[in-house]
């Protein structure tokens, strides 16, 4: 039988139905989680971040009056990500004068190819702004248009083009310091 | 001299992001101009370094752990409800024993038998003489609106329900699109709402002008927004909150919206940015001011901020005292009429706050109980919470619905909703004493929203309650058809429930009263 849709699981979860939750948070999981990954580059901050996005999802969605207003499911959830993701980041910059330790992936993530190209661009990503981060991370990796940036983050379209262009400078002048390139 | 594109423009161009005709005139300019070339190669070298992080294959399983959290409320604070839960509960001990076997009986077997359980002298008289058919409600001068969600399977399925209390009965339906929130002007018979739309696979949000009488929608402007709304004594200007995210620095936007030329006029306020919940909108009866009452990100507190509408600024912030969980979140904010007293009523930790605006700062407060001889409501609360769940295991609930009386000596209140959908039921707060007059309590309901009726002899309530007891974790959760919504009809001088009328709505949220 097909899994329903996402209207019909938020509207489930919305009478208290945990079962849809749980039919959300497998569905989801994966793709908010590596997006989550991509951006802040530390695998278990990414994992306590995904747990934060469904959580404060569940309480968004809550019974009995659903506080948070209907959604498109997709664009919510990482709009959500997004935003713990933005405030994670800035947090960790404030903290950046102690020594920090990434915490990578292992297993299979680790296997795939290109592992020194990838830890070289995950590293110049954590150099750029976490908001242009977030908007080049959702429209280079993710694949969402600047319109659908715009309605995720609550950003209006022009603000999305500057961020890109900005966040795309950004992220070359990391890349090439940190290459040697520069 | 030629006018070489911004890299905004350069790099919506490399991404495909452009209007056809912006995109072929860059086209033509890059084909003669290298430098150009060069920049655009740059911001796309970019793009195409990133397109690596696609091969991540990270699996993560994130559920156990996630329902972990929300079974254990995960909050600050938490270790302190449990240590006052478990030494209310030692306390008690002994009479729950003996009370709890009763109680299980009755809420499994005959859940509706309120007469069975203990109730305030107030309560008890209104519910013996509440009246089996329907008092002539023909006097009063209006028709109530309630704002009903509608069936959540059915995305979209919002309607305004017009309720006509002569006839008692629904006379109409306007549908809305989807979760509306509404503000009512007495002035203009218009409803004014933010509700959502589809536009494929995105969602956007409104604020839609409907005329109360004919159901017709005069206007809509797509904009965001925070509810609940806020509209300004006059009727005029719509306030609407939401926050905004300007190259990373967040901020409450407020949208202003005039009601007459249908037209939004938007300012930035610096504040506190991003809250997780907007208890209250209220303005001042001149106009000048806005108070949101608000839990902030830390979700430690209750706030009330103060903005200055012309001076588009927050000029002070309130913090108010709490000591439950979820008490920041049961706050509620009303006026009073004469606009010199917010009153802030928390009725999860019985407590209410009286704010001089003028002075912004708390004038009084006081930890308001349940009318004399009532104490056995206290007991079978305590029970009830035992049973059948606390609110602190299953998240905040958003606060309950309250309205003033014209003369600003009583406040109405609905009592703390909490898991399950146990109100608390009506309580009737003298704004002199900052006492209950009268708590109104039957059992397992809550008030979701108040409304008086345009003389204030009445008052319209929207009840919610379960029609038989339902356990939360159950497979398949709670249905909704166990709830029921009823639309109660209090005469506001005895505090008498003198009518009620059934399964109104699916999924009712607000309600509001317009003069015919």
């Amino acid at each position: 039988m097909a899994e329903p849709e996402d209207a019909l699981l938020v509207a489930r979860i919305r009478v208290g139905n945990k079962e849809a939750f749980r039919v959300v948070v497998e569905r989801y999981q994966g793709p908010i989680g590596r997006y989550l990954y991509r951006l802040v580059g530390d695998a278990a901050l990414a994992e306590d971040l995904c747990q934060e996005t469904f959580l404060r999802a569940y309480r968004a969605l809550s019974p009995p009056q659903g506080g948070q207003a209907d959604v498109a499911l997709g664009p919510w959830l990482y709009r959500i990500a997004s935003n713990a993701a933005i405030s994670a980041l800035r947090r960790r910059r404030l903290l950046s004068f102690l020594p920090f330790v990434e915490r990578s992936l292992g297993g299979e993530a680790l296997a795939a190819p290109n592992l020194e190209e990838r830890d070289l661009v995950r590293r110049a990503l954590a150099r750029v702004p976490p908001d242009y981060a977030a908007c080049l991370v959702l429209n280079a990796v993710e694949g969402y248009s600047y319109r659908e940036i715009a309605e995720i983050l609550g950003l209006s379209g022009e603000a999305v083009r500057k961020r890109i262009a900005r966040g795309k400078a950004a992220f070359r002048k990391a890349y090439l310091a940190l290459s040697g390139e520069d | 001299m030629v006018e070489h594109p911004s890299d905004e423009f350069l790099s919506a161009y490399a991404d495909n992001e452009l209007e056809a005709d912006d995109g072929e005139a860059l086209a033509r300019h890059l084909e003669t101009c290298a430098t150009c070339r060069q920049r655009l190669s740059e911001l796309d070298w970019a793009r195409q370094r990133l397109v690596i992080l696609r091969q991540e294959s990270w699996h993560p399983d994130v559920y156990p752990q996630v329902i972990s959290r929300i079974a254990g409320g995960e909050r600050i604070g938490w270790l302190r409800r449990v240590a006052t839960q478990v030494a209310a509960a030692a306390s008690m001990a002994l009479v729950l024993v003996v009370m709890g076997a009763a109680m299980v009986i009755l809420l499994e077997s005959r859940p509706q038998q309120q007469a069975e359980v203990p109730l305030s002298p107030d309560t008890a008289k209104a519910l013996k003489e509440r009246p089996e058919g329907k008092v002539d409600l023909s006097s009063v001068r209006g028709l109530v609106y309630i704002v009903d969600r509608g069936d959540p399977s059915s995305a979209f399925s919002s309607q305004i329900l017009v309720f006509d209390p002569a006839r008692g009965e629904i006379v109409r339906k306007i549908p809305v699109g989807a979760s509306p929130v509404v503000v009512a002007s007495p002035h203009d018979g218009r409803l004014y709402m933010s509700s959502f739309d589809a536009d494929g696979r995105l969602t956007r949000q409104y604020l839609k002008v409907l005329d109360a009488r004919g159901g017709r929608e005069l206007a809509r402007i797509e904009a965001g927004g925070k509810t609940p709304l806020a509209l300004s004594p006059d009727g005029r200007f719509l306030y609407v909150l939401h926050v905004e995210e300007v190259d990373g620095t967040a901020s409450w936007h407020l949208n202003v919206f005039d009601t007459q030329a249908f037209q939004i006029l938007s300012y930035d306020i610096p504040s506190t940015p991003v809250l997780p919940q907007l208890n209250s909108l209220l303005v001042s009866p001149d106009g000048h001011w806005l108070y949101a009452l608000e839990v902030p990100l830390d979700n430690e507190r209750a706030q009330v901020e103060f903005i200055d509408v012309a001076h588009r600024e927050v000029v002070d912030t309130l913090e108010l005292p709490s000591e439950e969980l979820c008490g920041p979140f049961s706050y509620t904010g009303v006026l009073s009429p004469d606009g010199r007293y917010l009153y802030a009523v928390n009725t999860l930790e019985k407590r209410v706050v009286v704010i001089d605006v003028a002075s912004r700062s708390i004038a009084r407060s006081a930890v308001f109980d349940a009318p004399q001889g009532s104490s056995g409501e206290g007991l079978l609360h305590a029970l009830r919470t035992l049973l059948v769940g606390t609110a602190w295991a299953k998240g905040c609930f958003p606060p309950p619905g309250a309205t003033i009386s014209p003369d600003g000596s009583k406040i109405y209140v609905g009592g703390y909703q909490e898991a399950n959908s146990l109100g608390d039921g009506l309580w009737v707060i003298d704004t002199r004493t900052l006492q209950a007059n009268a708590h109104l309590y039957p059992p397992a309901s809550g008030y979701l929203s108040l409304a008086l009726s345009p003389d204030g002899r009445y008052l319209f309530g929207l009840r919610v309650s379960l029609r038989q007891r339902a356990d939360w974790d159950a497979a398949g959760g709670l249905s909704n058809a166990l709830w029921e919504h009823r639309l109660m009809v209090i005469d506001t001088s005895s505090h008498r429930i003198v009518a009620e009328f059934p399964d109104i709505g699916v999924n009712p949220t607000q309600i509001f009263v317009l003069p015919r």
